[in-house]
C-alpha cells in the first residue's frame, strides 16, 4: 500500500437511528440541498462524498445511510465496522428515539472501534419549542464524549454545518493504524478504491 | 366486570381449550350464557361441597362467588390474571373503537362477538353460533376470510402480558426495536379499520370532487411529464384526472394501468377508487347526440370493466368482505340494466373464483426434473444433524425457505414505508416475515459457532458456514447469502481471533469477497452491479429495496400544488418491478422436510446470550495457550 493510496482513501461515516428520525432526509438536505422540493429525487442517493479541507489538506468523507433497513439488526456491526465516525440521529419531538439513540451510542461504545467519533444529532428541532434548550441531551453528550449538533432537515438550519464540523473532528490521514484488529479492512479499502466514481458528489470547501 | 371484559376471557377460555368447550355446550345442548360463564361453576362447587351459605346460594354476592371460584379452581384465577393486560390495553381498545369519543379500553361488543362468532365459524361450531346469535341478538355476518381474526388480537394482548408474567423473555439484543414499546398503536387485523382506511386526509390534496364534475383538463388538474414526447406520462394530476386517464376514450396505456393498480394505495384507498369507477361507469348523456353518446359510452363502460377484471386478477387481496359486495351489488345492477352482457359474465366469474379460492395459483410448472437431493443415509434417523448434510443441500433448502418468503411480498407491502410504520404494520407482512428470519437466521449462525467448545471445532464450523453461503451464491441467493454472512461477522464471531486464525486462506479469501459484494460502499454499486448480471431464479437482499424506496419516499412530496404526484408513484413502481421480476421463476429444487427443520426449528438467540458465549470460548485478553 503506497502512501498515496492511503490519501485517496475515503473516510467512511455512518449514520445511525430509529425509524423516521429523519436520517435520509438530512442526507438528502445536503445532496440537494433542499428538503423535499419539487424535483424529482434520484434513487440511490444513499451516500454522499464529502471533501472537507483542514489544516489545507483534503479530508475525503463518505457518508452511510442505510435508511429503510434498520429492522435488519444483525447488519447493522456489518455497517459500522471500519468507520470512523458514527452520526447518531433522534428526533426531539419524539422522546422514544433519544432513548434509542442512547441504545445506539451504548452499542458502538461496546462494540464499535474505541477510537469511533460519535456525535449525537437533535433533528427537527424546527418542532421543538424555543425555551426548551436540549440539557438533558447535552448533559448525556457531555458525561460519554459525544459532539452535539442540533439540526433541521425540513428548515436545513445546521445540517451543512454539522457534516462540515463533524467532518473537521475525525482524525485526517487517518491510515491503517486504527483497524490492526481488523483483518479483513485491506480488502475494504480496495473496494472503495475499485469503486471510486462518485454517484452524488458534493464538495464543500471551508 | 363489564360484559365486554367478561366476552374477552370467555373466549380466550374458548381458544385455549376449544375442543372441550364445544363439548360442554353440546352435551348441555341448552343455550350458552357467556355472560354466565364464570358464574357456572361455583354452582356446582357450592352443591358438591354442600356449605353453610348453601340457602344464599342464589342471593350469595358476586365477590364472594368469584373469591370462591378462584380458590377451588385457581386455573380460573391464573386465565384471569393473565388476561388482565388484555382487557386493559388502551391500545388495543383503540384498535376497534370507531370513535375517538368512545370509551377507548373497550372494544365494542357487537365487534368482539362478531369475531368471536367468526372464530368459531372457522371452528365449524355452528350450532354455537346460533345460540349465540340468538342469546346477543347480534346477527353472525360470514366473512370470506381464512384465518380467524380473534386469534391475532388474542395474541397481541397476549404478547404484552408476556413481558411481564415471563420474565426469562429476552428484551435486549436484536429485538429491541420492534419488540419494545411503540409510541403508536400497533394494528394487526385491517378488517377492523375500514373506517379508519377512508380518513386518510393529507392537507395538501384537493377536495374531492365527483368524477364527472372534474373541470376540464388544464395545467390545474393534470401536468405532463414532458409534453414533447410521443408516450405522454402523468407527472402529477388529480385523482379524477387519473381515473379519467385510466379508463380514457382515446387512449390505452397498459403500462400505467399497472404502475396505477400496483401504486394506487399511496394516495387512495381500494374503496374510493372502486367507488370512483362506479361513478365512471355511470357516463352522463351531457350535451352529446344519441349516437356519439352511446359509443362513448361504450367505450368508457368497456373500459371501467376492464380495469376491474385487471384489478380483480391480480390485486384481489386489496378488498375485504365490504368491497366484495360492493362489486357484486355494482354487476347485479348492470345485469338488471343491460342483461347478462359477457363483460358482467366474465366479471362475475373471476369475482366468485377468486372469492371461492379456486384459482390455482398460474405457476410456471417446470418441465425439467428438480436435481436429485443429496442426503445423508441416516436422513431418516432421529439421530441426523446438520453437520453431516451436504453444504449444498443446506443451502438449496435455506434457498426455498427464503425463496417462500420472498416470493409473497405484495406490492401494497412496499408503499408508503410501511414496514416502518406501526400505523400500517399490517400491511407488510410477509417484508417483516422475511426480516425477521433473516436476522434469525444470521443469529442461529453466530450461536451454532459458538456451540463447539474447541477453536479446531469452530473453525471448522465456519468453514462449512462459509462454504454454504458459496452455494447460496451460485444458486443466486444473495438474501441467503447475507444472512449467513451476517451471522459470520457478529460481533461475537468476528472477535474470535484464535478461531480466525485456524481458518485456511481459502476460506479467509471467500469471506472476504463476500463481504466486497455486499458493502454498502457507494450505495452498494458492487452488489448492485452483480444482481443485474444474474438471471432468475434469484433472491435478492430486500433491504436494498427498501433504503432506494426510503429515498424515494422522503425525498419527493406525495402532493405538489394539491395534484397527487404520480411521478413519485411511477418511481416507487420501478423499484416494486424490480421486487416483482425475481418473484416469478421458482427454484426447482425438492424439499427436504428433515434438512429444512433444522434451518426453521431452531431455538431463537439473543445477540446478548450469543456475546457472552464468545466471551467464554475465547475469554478478552487470552492467549492462545489458555483457549481449548
Amino acid at each position: 500500500m503506497t502512501s498515496k493510496f492511503l490519501t485517496e482513501v475515503q473516510q467512511k461515516v455512518v449514520v445511525l437511528g430509529d425509524f423516521s428520525v429523519g436520517k435520509s432526509s438530512l442526507i438528502l438536505r445536503v445532496s440537494k440541498n433542499e428538503f423535499l422540493e419539487e424535483q424529482e429525487s434520484t434513487i440511490g442517493a444513499a451516500f454522499i462524498n464529502f471533501s472537507v479541507n483542514v489544516d489545507n489538506k483534503p479530508n475525503q468523507i463518505q457518508i452511510w445511510d442505510t435508511a429503510g433497513q434498520e429492522k435488519f439488526r444483525s447488519l447493522t456491526p456489518i455497517y459500522y465496522r471500519g468507520a470512523i465516525g458514527a452520526i447518531v440521529v433522534y428526533d426531539v419531538s419524539r422522546e422514544y428515539s433519544f432513548q434509542t439513540a442512547k441504545e445506539w451510542v451504548e452499542e458502538l461504545k461496546e462494540k464499535a472501534n474505541p477510537k469511533l467519533i460519535i456525535a449525537l444529532c437533535a433533528n427537527k428541532i424546527d418542532l421543538l419549542e424555543e425555551k426548551k434548550k436540549l440539557l438533558k441531551e447535552k448533559e448525556y453528550a457531555d458525561e460519554n464524549g459525544l459532539l452535539i449538533y442540533e439540526t433541521s432537515a425540513k428548515t436545513g438550519k445546521g445540517v451543512t454545518e454539522m457534516f462540515v464540523d463533524f467532518s473537521k473532528n475525525l482524525p485526517k490521514d487517518q491510515g491503517r493504524e486504527i483497524f490492526n484488529d481488523d483483518f479483513f479492512e485491506e480488502e475494504f479499502f480496495n473496494i472503495e478504491l475499485h469503486n471510486g466514481e462518485k454517484k452524488t458528489e458534493k464538495t464543500i470547501c471551508c | 366486570m363489564n360484559p365486554q371484559k367478561k366476552l374477552i376471557r370467555a373466549e380466550t377460555y374458548t381458544t385455549n381449550f376449544n375442543s372441550r368447550h364445544a363439548r360442554i355446550i353440546k352435551s348441555k345442548s341448552q343455550p350458552i350464557q357467556i355472560d354466565k360463564l364464570f358464574q357456572e361453576k361455583p354452582q356446582q362447587t357450592l352443591t358438591q361441597s354442600q356449605q353453610t351459605e348453601e340457602e344464599d346460594e342464589t342471593k350469595i354476592k358476586k365477590d364472594k362467588w368469584m373469591s370462591r371460584i378462584f380458590k377451588n379452581h385457581p386455573n380460573l384465577l391464573e386465565i384471569r390474571e393473565r388476561i388482565i393486560p388484555i382487557t386493559q390495553k388502551t391500545s388495543f381498545g383503540k384498535l376497534v373503537s370507531k370513535s375517538h369519543t368512545e370509551v377507548k379500553d373497550h372494544i365494542s361488543r357487537k365487534v368482539i362477538l362478531s369475531l368471536i362468532m367468526q372464530h368459531l365459524d372457522l371452528k365449524g361450531f355452528s350450532e354455537t353460533i346460533k345460540i349465540l346469535e340468538s342469546e346477543s341478538k347480534v346477527p353472525f355476518q360470514k366473512h370470506y376470510s381464512e384465518k380467524s381474526r380473534l386469534e391475532p388480537l388474542l395474541k397481541l394482548g397476549i404478547k404484552n402480558i408476556q413481558s411481564v408474567w415471563d420474565l426469562k423473555l429476552e428484551t435486549k439484543g436484536y429485538q429491541r426495536e420492534s419488540e419494545k414499546f411503540d409510541p403508536e398503536t400497533e394494528i394487526n387485523d385491517s378488517f377492523l379499520f375500514d373506517e379508519f382506511d377512508e380518513e386518510d386526509e393529507d392537507e395538501n390534496k384537493k377536495p374531492d370532487v365527483d368524477i364527472w364534475s372534474e373541470p376540464p383538463t388544464s395545467n390545474k388538474n393534470l401536468i405532463w411529464l414532458d409534453n414533447n414526447s410521443e408516450r405522454k406520462e402523468i407527472k402529477n394530476a388529480t385523482l379524477n384526472k387519473l381515473i379519467e386517464y385510466l379508463t380514457d376514450e382515446t387512449y390505452s396505456n397498459t403500462s400505467f394501468m399497472h404502475t396505477f393498480l400496483m401504486t394506487y394505495q399511496s394516495f387512495t384507498t381500494p374503496g374510493k377508487l372502486l367507488r370512483k369507477l362506479f361513478r365512471r361507469y355511470d357516463v352522463p348523456r351531457g350535451k352529446l347526440s344519441e349516437k356519439k353518446y352511446q359509443e362513448k359510452k361504450k367505450i368508457i363502460q368497456f373500459k371501467v370493466c376492464n380495469v376491474l377484471r385487471f384489478w380483480i386478477l391480480n390485486y384481489f387481496s386489496d378488498f375485504n368482505e365490504r368491497h366484495i359486495d360492493e362489486l357484486q351489488n355494482f354487476l347485479l345492477n348492470i345485469e338488471t340494466k343491460e342483461g347478462k352482457t359477457t363483460t358482467v359474465k366474465t366479471l362475475n366469474s373471476i369475482l366468485l373464483k377468486k372469492i371461492s379460492g379456486n384459482t390455482k395459483k398460474d405457476r410456471k410448472i417446470s418441465y425439467s426434473l428438480a436435481p436429485i437431493p443429496i442426503v445423508p443415509k441416516n436422513i431418516f434417523s432421529p439421530t441426523l444433524t446438520l453437520d453431516s448434510i451436504d453444504e449444498e443441500e443446506v443451502a438449496r433448502q435455506l434457498t426455498l425457505i427464503d425463496f417462500e418468503m420472498y416470493s409473497k411480498i405484495k406490492p401494497s407491502e412496499l408503499l408508503n414505508l410501511a414496514w416502518s410504520k406501526p400505523k400500517f404494520k399490517h400491511r407488510a407482512t410477509n417484508v417483516l416475515k422475511m426480516i425477521e428470519k433473516f436476522n434469525e437466521i444470521s443469529l442461529w449462525v453466530a450461536h451454532t459457532i459458538l456451540l463447539n467448545d474447541k477453536v479446531k471445532k469452530r473453525a471448522k464450523s465456519i468453514t462449512r458456514f462459509v462454504n454454504i453461503a458459496k452455494y447460496c451464491k451460485q444458486l443466486n441467493n444473495l438474501n441467503g447469502l447475507m444472512s449467513i454472512y451476517a451471522g459470520l461477522d457478529n460481533s461475537a464471531v468476528y472477535r474470535l481471533k484464535f478461531t480466525f486464525e485456524e481458518l485456511s486462506k481459502k476460506t479467509l479469501e471467500q469471506l472476504s469477497s463476500f463481504k466486497q459484494l455486499m458493502s454498502s460502499s457507494s450505495s452498494y454499486k458492487l452488489y448492485r452491479e452483480t444482481l443485474n448480471t444474474l438471471n432468475p431464479p434469484c433472491i435478492p437482499y430486500l433491504g436494498i429495496y427498501l433504503t432506494d424506496l426510503t429515498f424515494i419516499e422522503e425525498g419527493n412530496k406525495d402532493y405538489v400544488n394539491g395534484l397527487v404526484n404520480f411521478y413519485k408513484t411511477h418511481l416507487i413502481s420501478k423499484v416494486i418491478q424490480d421486487v416483482q421480476k425475481f418473484q416469478q421463476k421458482r427454484y426447482n429444487f425438492m424439499p427436504v422436510i428433515q434438512i429444512s427443520k433444522f434451518l426453521t426449528n431452531f431455538p431463537k438467540m439473543s445477540q446478548d446470550t450469543i456475546y457472552e458465549l464468545s466471551m467464554k470460548v475465547e475469554p478478552r485478553n487470552s492467549s492462545r495457550s489458555d483457549i481449548n
